[in-house]
């Protein structure tokens, strides 16, 4: 294998390992040393996220010009992006981002956007509820009474049928989901480890990108 | 010299409230080591097989027969990139389960001769889910397949990326949607989406409150620590793979402890739960 092709694998693979090893010793142990190492590396993490922000903003450019250029449908959305993204930047550098003009703009176009597309959520929630609690099989029966109750804790509605209600779903809340919640968290916890301890020792490399013959 | 010693011993101490879960860590570490060196391709551990792992065939499959793309996103990754996570999410761990399976499934699409979409809310992943794609159309034989405006960012803002992926989805009429990794509130706006275009669905994340949401929408679902076993599952490696079976004896120990530490606490006593505090 070429020496260039060697340094590609094994310089990823030693820079995880020793800031991994540091990072966890850094969480259990309290050492001038240790805690200097530590807060180095975060820093250089807050100049490479500086760096990443120039590379997002490259991607987008590109993959929007490409869709104006090839008149994609729709490009003209392409187009007002690219335009919005200019106007935004420039007019952020020259007059600051504390520009009342500015911070007009932000607050009542992209915060209210913003706002809306969450609020879809509702919607969604409602729409996915109505198909999932359908009474195929005993399964979905019991999911269907459970989320019954719980709705009915969460309404005044609930209390108003009967006063019993709203402790009935707090129990389904408290006792079977969080049980059951605690159990795939735990499971979660260990396989965090499990992640960790192969990512370390160089055996999880699906993020280095490296090739399926150098993956062996 | 031997003062000096001393002192320096003196300022190392391990942090209280974090003690025992640097034992448990390293316990769990060593058990995971143990078996990641010993498993070799004559005493494979049988796993059990991923229904949703074994659908992103399927899925790429229909996308090929309709001629539509298949869409993978490992969901809005800028609070998790560099974090240990929350509501029981792993933070960066659920971000290397995701780009393991999208390793898996660029060389799949590849295979199959589909088009793959990568959708991204971190601008640090464009570089490496990139080349993880490129990657896969270059081990398929199919490196000019390969187009670099199909990794798209959107965004670092979760609901600009939201409608952007959203967008993207009704625009393309994906055939196949992929998502794992650690997923917010975006979960349910991206499956609906995809729902509503009639696409396939495999989704994954270990997100315990995100969960519910693909359950309800998604044909497949990855749960919890089976995200961070699908890494292990789809590479074939006799080490990954007995690394699954250190995590399962490690699941046996926690709970010998936990029903070591109820029947105490019925009894009266509370060592194990101050022991766990320490």
């Amino acid at each position: 294998m070429p020496a260039s092709k060697t340094l590609a694998r094994e310089v990823p693979l030693i820079i995880t390992f020793l800031l991994g090893v540091l990072t966890v010793a850094d969480y259990g142990v309290q050492e001038p040393t240790l805690q200097g190492l530590s807060s180095t590396a975060q820093s250089w993490v807050v100049v490479i996220a500086g760096f990443a922000v120039g590379i997002g903003v490259i991607n987008l450019l590109r993959g929007q010009w490409y869709r104006v250029k090839t008149r994609q449908k729709g490009w003209y959305n392409n187009a007002l992006l690219i335009t919005t993204l200019a106007l935004t930047s420039v007019w952020g550098i020259i007059a600051t981002t504390k520009d009342p003009t500015y911070s007009y703009v932000y607050f009542n176009l992209t915060v209210p956007l913003t706002v809306t597309v969450f609020g879809m959520l509702a919607f969604y929630i409602a729409s996915a509820a109505v198909r999932s609690l359908r009474l195929r099989n005993i399964d979905a029966g019991i999911m269907l009474v459970a989320a019954a109750l719980v709705m009915l804790r969460n309404i005044p509605a609930g209390a108003a049928i009967w006063s019993s209600l709203p402790a009935i779903g707090g129990w389904v809340l408290d006792y079977p989901n969080l049980a059951a919640q605690r159990g795939i968290v735990i499971g979660i916890a260990i396989g965090v480890v499990a992640v960790g301890v192969r990512t370390i020792l160089g055996y999880e490399r699906g993020y280095l990108a490296l090739s399926g013959e150098e993956k062996k | 010299m031997l003062g000096n010693l001393e002192v320096h011993n003196a300022l190392v101490s391990l942090i209280v409230g974090r003690t025992s879960v640097m034992i448990f860590a390293i316990v769990i570490g060593i058990i995971v080591i143990y078996f990641l060196a010993t498993t070799k391709r004559d005493n494979l551990p049988k796993v059990r097989r991923l229904a949703g792992l074994d659908a992103i065939k399927e899925a790429v499959g229909r996308a090929v027969e309709t001629g539509r793309p298949v869409h993978f996103t490992p969901g809005w990754t800028e609070r998790q990139l560099y974090t240990g996570g929350s509501g029981g999410s792993g933070g960066a761990a659920d971000i290397l389960a995701g780009m393991s399976v999208l390793s898996y499934l660029a060389r799949t699409v590849a295979d199959y001769g589909s088009r793959l979409i990568v959708t991204l809310g971190s601008a640090e992943l464009v570089p490496m889910a990139g080349e993880i794609v490129r990657n896969g159309y270059m081990a398929a034989g199919k490196a000019d397949a390969f187009k670099p405006e199909d990794i798209i960012f959107f965004s670092s803002d979760q609901f600009a990326y939201a409608a952007g992926v959203m967008g993207l989805v009704k625009r393309e009429q994906i055939a196949a949607n992929v998502m794992v990794g650690p997923f917010l509130a975006e979960s349910l706006l991206f499956a609906e989406a995809a729902y509503q275009v009639g696409s396939i669905q495999v989704a994954g994340t270990p997100s315990v409150f995100q969960t519910p949401f693909f359950v309800a929408v998604c044909d497949y679902v990855l749960i919890g620590e089976e995200c961070y076993a699908a890494g292990a599952l789809l590479s074939e490696d006799p080490h990954q793979l007995g690394s699954i079976r250190g995590t399962d004896i490690s699941k046996v120990l926690v709970v010998a402890i936990l029903l070591v530490g109820v029947l105490l606490s019925v009894l009266g006593s509370k060592v194990v739960v101050q022991l766990l505090k320490t």
